[in-house]
């Protein structure tokens, strides 16, 4: 209740909670496809990835969040080439990519002044210093991919259940597997700053998971997704307030626990 | 009979090679089938029949030789074709009704229909293609003699001219199926491929039948005998393999 009362009279703390609600927005979307389609480790690829970014723009004095979208962009396109063109050692390239990409970010991060601070927020992020730019870039984000998956709900259903079948249809699935690894990147830009790199392949792929348990439809999967995530960002935001825990591992635990408890109740249903 | 005899063949395929990698898969493929044909593929694994389907369909592009589907090239017809591929490829866990996966089978029909008459389409193609049980049921609870009749009233759904079938019967009940009836039914279908591991399906059902492995020889059925089957297969030990 004292997360309350500090609401009323912090911004810092009520832009957090604009934060934990307009993240897990695209995040549900996105996430469910991501799950569906088992994205997960190509997700991982590109959320690490775009540190490279973050500290190319940091050494050059760029707005930090371009250079991370820039980089994940990158880095869903360069994916996408590896997984139409080079399949066989698909693994071993994106795990190279990965943690390349962090070697890159730590590199560029170490020719700035006063790197430390930066570099541990975008590993673990720290939703209590979320700005109205921020704010902003979030709400523009969740906007299109929410404008691209409704739009295309019909087609990225088509292409997940059935690649083959798809490209029989004449939809150019290599195209829509690219477009759908560039909406990734977009929903990883909008979690970093929430729980960090490290952490964000958690709410990405747990309440989607979750809400696949029960969904029966894509559509019901993905509104599912959202209310879940909304609810455990925000509890996990208000939980972590008053002892001054990590937030970002607050709200991961809280999704590990839901997609735990939700896994166990299915089972206990099925058996029972 | 649909056809005409002076209409060109809905599938043309000439001297066709196909590699992958450094294999050839298929070698100097000759192949026409005509309207209100019906054509049973056989032919042992890796022999080539999944190979021979994608080509048709576009999905991929011979090394040599040329195809023609509804004397047109490949990629143009290829909405005019519905496509049930094996059912072991679909992920069961996905969550959609057996409504929206027969609908996904209208993707790419041209001029597209209103909500409502898409509708009675499904309705109408689970019903040509048997299914009987929940449209709103979740793919989870299907059988797999119940999927692949979902995954047929899927290649239904876009009122093809020409179906083509990847094992057809792995799972449907021989006696119930009722392809070949697709074809006096269905004003709209004028010719059914079907491949199959299963030859005395193939014989039963079919008037013609190709036999692939790597090369691709036509035959009537009833030329189907031991000797046919031995130069198919090589020895007979293994036609017993790829029979169970």
């Amino acid at each position: 209740m004292e997360f309350l009362e500090a609401l009323s009279r912090h911004t810092f703390l009520q832009n957090a909670l604009l934060a934990a609600v307009l993240a897990p927005l695209g995040c549900g979307m996105i996430g469910t496809l991501v799950v569906v389609k088992r994205l997960s480790f190509y997700t991982g690829g590109i959320a690490h990835s775009l540190l490279a970014g973050l500290g190319l723009a940091h050494l050059l004095r760029f707005p930090p969040m371009l250079g991370a979208l820039a980089a994940a962009l990158a880095a869903a396109l360069l994916i996408g080439y590896i997984h139409s063109r080079w399949r066989q050692q698909e693994d071993v390239l994106v795990t190279c990519l990965w943690a390349s990409g962090v070697a890159l970010g730590v590199l560029f991060l170490s020719r700035t002044p006063h790197y430390g601070v930066d570099l541990l927020s975008y590993l673990f992020g720290n939703i209590l210093l979320v700005s109205r730019t921020d704010l902003w870039l979030m709400a523009g984000l969740d906007f299109c991919i929410l404008v691209l998956v409704v739009g295309l709900h019909r087609r990225f259903s088509a292409l997940l259940l059935d690649e083959e079948f798809a490209a029989a249809r004449g939809l150019c699935v290599e195209a829509y597997y690219l477009l759908l690894l560039c909406l990734v990147s977009l929903t990883v830009v909008v979690l970093v700053q929430i729980v960090g790199m490290v952490l964000l392949l958690a709410l990405v792929t747990l309440p989607a998971a979750t809400s696949l348990l029960f969904a029966r439809s894509l559509t019901q999967a993905m509104v599912g997704a959202c209310v879940l995530g909304v609810l455990l960002t925000c509890a996990g935001l208000a939980l972590s307030y008053q002892p001054n825990l990590p937030t970002g591992s607050c709200i991961v635990l809280l999704c590990a626990l839901s997609y735990l408890g939700a896994g166990l109740l299915c089972r206990l249903r099925a058996s029972g | 009979m649909k056809a005409l005899a002076s209409e060109a063949p809905l599938v043309d395929l000439v001297g066709v090679d196909f590699t992958y990698g450094a294999e050839p898969v298929l070698q100097d493929v000759h192949l026409q089938v005509g309207a209100g044909e019906s054509l049973g593929v056989i032919g042992p694994n890796g022999g080539g029949k999944s190979t021979l389907l994608r080509l048709i369909l576009g999905l991929l592009s011979p090394d040599r030789g040329r195809i023609r589907l509804f004397d047109g090239p490949p990629g143009s017809g290829r909405t005019l074709i519905g496509y049930m591929p094996q059912h072991i490829a679909l992920p069961r866990d996905f969550p959609a009704t057996v409504e929206s996966v027969v609908r996904s089978g209208r993707i790419g029909c041209k001029p597209a229909v209103a909500a409502r008459d898409e509708r009675a389409i499904v309705h109408e193609s689970l019903e040509l293609a048997g299914f009987t049980r929940g449209t709103r049921w979740r793919l989870n609870r299907l059988s797999g003699g119940e999927l692949q009749r979902v995954l047929l009233a899927r290649a239904l759904a876009c009122r093809p001219r020409l179906l083509l079938l990847d094992e057809p019967i792995t799972y449907i009940d021989p006696g119930g199926v009722k392809i070949f009836d697709l074809l006096e039914h269905c004003s709209w279908l004028s010719a059914i491929i079907a491949v199959s591991h299963d030859i005395s399906f193939i014989s039963e059902h079919f008037r013609r039948v190709a036999c692939v492995n790597r090369e691709l020889v036509c035959h009537d059925t009833s030329a189907l005998d031991g000797r046919l089957m031995e130069q198919l297969y090589g020895v007979p030990v293994r036609l017993i393999r790829h029979q169970h």
